[in-house]
């Protein structure tokens, strides 16, 4: 029984690990990295320092 | 073209004077290559089923693959080698990342188009990409029509 807690516990703590995870990635969608492609290609090329936040 | 021809199970070759004379060589060779030959492409991903996903998605949109290469040192080779119109570069590869990759490859072909392919793409890596000079950046788990596109647009953008 003691077993089974455990399992399910760790099972949740790994749940929570990927979330934590997931959001630190910051991941963008197709879109939205297209967006940040058309906002450098209309800055030269450049990074013009609206958008890139730090990783959190 | 067989794997061993495109690259794959063996060393394309590195850095060195014999190679920037191929370098040359193939400058001459795209001077006078016709007008309506297939624009290459060079493909580099560590895996081998992404590459060949990857390869027919190209070969979709009228490009010719000419190489692949299934690590970062290998897809630089062979970009000296080639000097292909398009490359498809994974940011995580063994040996050089695809980062270390597109960073060099701009540093010595200033106008070199490199799109770079991924399976995550966090903000900061997108970023830095952007910066180095990658033309766009696709994640692997978009459709496959909407990598067709960007592949298009690229192309046809000077």
């Amino acid at each position: 029984m003691n077993k089974r807690f455990d399992l399910k516990r760790m099972l949740k703590e790994i749940e929570q690990d990927e979330q934590v995870s997931l959001k630190r990635k910051d991941q963008l969608s197709q879109a939205e990295i297209g967006r940040l492609v058309d906002r450098k290609q209309k800055h030269g090329g450049h990074n013009d320092g609206g958008g890139a936040g730090p990783v959190l | 073209m067989s794997e061993k021809g495109r690259g794959i199970g063996h060393s394309a070759g590195t850095h060195c004077g014999a190679a920037k004379t191929r370098y040359s060589i193939r400058q001459k060779e795209r001077a006078v290559r016709k007008s309506g030959e297939k624009p290459t492409v060079v493909i580099a991903d560590d895996e081998s089923h992404v590459r060949t996903y990857i390869r027919a998605l190209a070969t979709r949109v009228n490009l010719e693959v000419v190489g692949e290469a299934s690590d970062g040192e290998q897809a630089i080779a062979l970009y000296h080698l080639h000097q292909p119109d398009l490359l498809l570069l994974d940011v995580n590869m063994p040996l050089k990342t695809g980062e270390q990759v597109l960073k060099e490859v701009r540093d010595e072909f200033p106008h070199a188009k490199v799109i770079m392919l991924s399976s995550v793409a966090d903000r900061e890596s997108v970023e830095t990409c952007l910066d180095l000079g990658a033309a766009h950046y696709i994640r692997k788990d978009c459709p496959p029509e909407e990598i067709q596109s960007i592949i298009r647009k690229t192309m046809e953008s000077a």
